[in-house]
């Protein structure tokens, strides 16, 4: 068996230790060590994108980089997105547009779009179908993914939000205030 | 129903009741959950296709660091079966091993990677036998044995009219041989499952569609009575059909029973890739007669079908192919033959469509090589001869009225006209291709009863019970709108608990596009039983006739008396205070028929969904490439109890059935998966997504809740053939065998 390493990283805003073998995943670290089991591994080659998470600002696969190359670095994951009560503004137009099915590709979706968002905060439509055409997702076709994203985007412009397209525009629920990202 | 006018929640958009849990993480999947002291078991499969097991040798894995136990046949405390309709597999492989992927041990390790490590070093004796791996050289005479009662699965006929006579007579006859491939679910959530062992009881948590059915096959794998077993389903990353059965859930409650410490088995990609079930192969050869004026007069189709090496759900798939394979048309004179073969490849399962894709495809493209033929219009020859209220099916079930397929035909015309079609450019070409389809709502011919349960608490807060799971398409939320509308309360305010085998009612499966209609039809009956006996009771408070006793979603009150009510939290407290409880149950159970068995003809199903498709294609005559451009889809739902759902079901089936149709093939060579995982099996992304227009047709269905029928498996339904049919209206080519890779476009290019 490896010899452990001592590595420490910032995890939603907090240091953390753990002791870890040199092979270990940052994914299989986060999942099990620390807890953070939002992120999800669905394929574990990086292929399908739903173990996203956020490392120094950019969207990275957490199944793809050994937990001790993250030594130092300030990481992201969807727990460390939400706020303390509701939803992230770019939850809430996954949310409000339907984006959600089966939930699992969700956490990934969400950290990708976090990360398009801000780098570019008014990302086009084609601009988001690139920058996601790395999460795989089985259920939903994406169609209504995109239209999240492109709502999320407004909500963090502080826009109101425009009503999502759809077949009952009427029905469909007012969106409390944004809060803070 | 509460006094309130219908509907205030049914026909709406509302949230999903699932999606905050899912968005946060918060939401628990199977392999999110850790027991303390939890132990990690992994499976041993075959690499074989085809062997005898000489023997298992487990030392040298048993010694290894971390492990604690390996696994075998002989440590199945109860039967090693398996097999929902037909027992035919073994849980851990005994004598013979059938498919790569077989269960030939389980490794159980204080770690995951201890596991890993171990599976390394098992070592099993096989002595290979030769191989079989496709279903005509299955059903070869002489053709090597894969079980004892030989290759030929399941085989079954229609009869309708005279078919032969007909086809002789027909002004003009279209045949054509139809190949699809072996598809794989791929849903993003990889099996796992959890289990703990004590006092003789076991509980198993994993995504179940089917707790109940789960529950019962696996205590008798276990040794357990049924009581002693319970089955929580998890969240479930999806299924598309799959996680049905044998899975990881059950490799870990065989280790967690065997070790008594809690077991957590998670299946890697590959591994699910290798082991799971697959949508069946089918060779389809194809006659269809007609008029010259268009008029179909005889349909003649022979299928065969690659079940792969044991049983699972092929017999659901060969019933629902049978009553579907003529397509959505009034053919008096209709002929089948539907044969199932066992070979060594991976095993046949049920997946969203159940053959009806398949069966599609060919029924679809006949349909369009047909109307080229008598150069009518593709629309106007499926109106000519579209089901409508009283056209009878290929089995000879008379429809009643919820028959939508002519709107569904009429406003995709329309909507294909408006959008139009680009011009060709120095190496594009653009065509538009439409396909229809009916589908049967349920289980085919057999009882299916839903069941739903209903208790509402001292504070008067509703809680359903359903034993159904949700696989991601929505149906907690739709179930919650049912039982909100009855009650006359939000969405969010009925608490839902499904697939609990401890306190759910046997709902049956989350299948076959069934939840909807049959057990949403449960749940309203439940809705309405539980607002019935709340409404005598408060009748007796308000000395009043329960008839004349209005019910607002809070409180009772009568028609007459001002200010006389009586709240529901006051109806069940002194409901309780008498020793009562209440309780609304529902059960529905569709009627039918069972089809006769040498000529088909029965009322297999308690109502049929419809719907028509187009898909504009953009195709490279240089590289053969397809691009799908735009799509519109228009689906009779009876109702849309969702209608954002609706669309949900529509956009996702649009990308699953451009996978289907483009990109997607699971490659073997001889049973062995060409490498296995994403990498080489081309998923649709956000970038090959085209344009979606959802239409939404309601020809209500009297006996469905609301009116409401399903779409989950029809939405994918005439995807591919659409798409198939563009491909041929842009370039003149003809695709006969899927997927309609850029490679074989290319080729018909050049022959």
């Amino acid at each position: 068996m490896d010899h452990g390493v001592k590595i420490r990283m910032k995890v939603n805003g907090q240091w953390r230790e753990a002791e870890t073998t040199p092979d270990r995943l940052l994914i299989d670290l986060l999942r099990e060590e620390f807890g953070f089991t939002g992120t999800k591994k669905g394929c574990g080659e990086g292929e399908c994108g739903a173990c996203t998470v956020i490392l120094n600002g950019r969207p990275l696969l957490a199944c793809l980089i050994p937990a001790a190359k993250a030594e130092g670095a300030d990481i992201l994951t969807v727990e460390g997105l939400t706020p303390e009560q509701g939803l992230h503004p770019i939850q809430q137009a996954f949310q409000d547009e339907g984006a959600v099915q089966c939930g699992y590709c969700t956490p990934g979706m969400v950290m990708t779009a976090k990360a398009l968002i801000d780098e570019n905060p008014s990302p086009t439509e084609a601009e988001i179908k690139r920058a996601i055409s790395g999460n795989i997702c089985r259920c939903t076709g994406y169609t209504k993914i995109v239209a999240a994203i492109v709502r999320g985007a407004a909500l963090l412009r502080g826009e109101a939000a425009t009503t999502p397209a759809g077949v009952d525009r009427e029905r469909v629920p007012q969106l409390p205030p944004v809060g803070p990202g | 129903m509460n006094e309130k006018s219908c509907c205030e929640v049914i026909g709406r958009s509302v949230r999903r009741v699932d999606s905050q849990g899912k968005l946060t993480g918060k939401a628990r999947y199977a392999g999110d959950i850790s027991v303390p002291g939890m132990l990690h078991a992994r499976v041993f499969r075959s690499d074989r296709p085809h062997a005898r097991i000489l023997a298992i040798r487990t030392a040298k894995a048993r010694a290894s660091s971390g492990v604690v136990a390996v696994l075998t046949h002989a440590d199945i405390p109860g039967k090693n079966v398996i097999g929902q309709v037909k027992p035919d597999q073994q849980v851990l492989c005994a004598e013979k091993v059938r498919f790569v992927g077989d269960p030939v041990a389980l490794v159980v390790a204080e770690t995951e990677a201890a596991a890993e490590a171990a599976l390394a070093l098992m070592e099993v004796d096989y002595a290979d036998l030769p191989g079989v791996f496709t279903p005509e050289e299955a059903l070869r005479p002489g053709a090597p044995k894969i079980h004892e009662d030989g290759n030929l699965l399941e085989e079954h006929a229609l009869r309708k009219g005279d078919p032969e006579q007909a086809l002789a007579g027909a002004e003009v006859v279209i045949r054509t041989a139809y190949r699809t491939q072996m598809v794989e679910h791929a849903y993003l959530e990889p099996e796992a499952g959890v289990a703990v062992f004590e006092n003789g009881r076991a509980t198993v948590w994993m995504p179940s569609k089917y707790a109940h059915a789960d529950q019962r096959e696996l205590a008798t794998v276990l040794g357990l009575a049924p009581e002693n077993l319970r089955v929580v389903n998890t969240t479930i990353g999806g299924c598309f059909g799959d996680k049905v059965s044998l899975s990881a859930g059950f490799f870990a409650a065989l280790a967690a029973v065997n070790t008594g410490r809690p077991v957590r088995t998670v299946y890697s990609r590959e591994e699910s890739f290798i082991a799971t079930r697959k949508r069946h192969p089918f060779r389809i050869d194809y006659t269809l007669g007609a008029s010259r004026e268009g008029r179909l007069v005889a349909a003649k189709i022979d299928i065969l079908a690659d079940a792969g090496a044991y049983s699972a759900s092929s017999p659901t798939v060969l019933f629902k192919a049978l009553i579907h394979a003529a397509g959505p048309y009034d053919i008096p004179h209709v002929g089948m033959k539907l044969t199932f073969a066992y070979t060594n490849n991976p095993v046949g399962g049920s997946m969203r469509g159940l053959g009806v894709p398949q069966t599609a495809f060919a029924h679809e493209s006949q349909i369009d090589l047909l109307a080229r033929k008598l150069g009518m219009d593709p629309f106007e020859l499926r109106l000519k001869n579209a089901m409508r209220p009283g056209s009878v099916t290929a089995t000879g079930h008379g429809l009643g009225d919820s028959v939508g397929l002519v709107e569904t035909i009429e406003r995709v015309r329309r909507e294909v006209a408006a959008i139009g079609t680009p011009p060709a450019t120095a190496t594009k070409r653009y065509g538009w291709g439409i396909a229809s389809m009916f589908y049967g709502i349920g289980q085919s011919a057999r009882p299916n009863p839903g069941r739903a349960r209903i208790e509402v608490d001292e504070e008067g807060r509703f809680t359903l019970f359903i034993g159904i799971g949700d696989v991601g398409q929505g149906s907690s939320t739709a179930m919650s709108q049912i039982a909100a509308e009855v009650l006359g309360r939000p969405v969010e305010e009925i608490r839902i608990v499904a697939g609990d085998t401890a306190s759910c009612p046997d709902s049956g499966v989350t299948a076959a596009s069934r939840v909807t209609y049959i057990v949403g039809n449960a749940v309203h009956m439940a809705a309405e039983d539980l607002l019935t006996q709340m409404r005598d009771l408060a009748a007796g408070f308000l000395r009043s006739a329960p008839g004349k006793v209005l019910y607002d979603g809070k409180a009772f009150r009568t028609v007459e008396g001002a200010g006389r009510q009586v709240s529901v939290a006051e109806v069940v407290r002194s409901a309780r205070q008498k020793g009562g409880e209440l309780c609304g149950t529902g059960v529905f159970d569709p009627s039918y028929t069972p089809l006769d068995p040498e000529t088909g003809q029965g009322e297999p199903m308690g109502t049929y969904a419809y719907a028509t498709q187009a898909a504009l294609v953009g195709v490279d005559k240089e590289s053969g490439e397809v691009e799908v451009l735009k799509f519109v889809a228009c689906h009779d739902v009876g109702r849309a109890v969702n209608p954002k759902a609706v669309e949900g079901q529509i956009e996702g089936a649009v990308s699953m059935g451009l996978g289907f149709s483009l990109s997607e093939e699971i490659l073997l060579q001889n049973g062995r998966m060409v490498k296995p995982g994403f990498s080489q099996y081309f998923l649709p992304t956000a970038l090959d997504m085209p344009e979606i227009r959802s239409l939404i047709a309601e020809a209500p269905e009297a006996t469905g809740p609301f009116g409401a029928k399903g779409v989950g498996e029809p939405a994918l339904i005439p995807t591919a053939p659409a798409i198939v049919n563009a491909i041929h209206a842009a370039a003149g080519v003809r695709i006969t065998d899927l997927p309609a890779t850029a490679e074989k476009v290319w080729r018909l290019f050049r022959p």
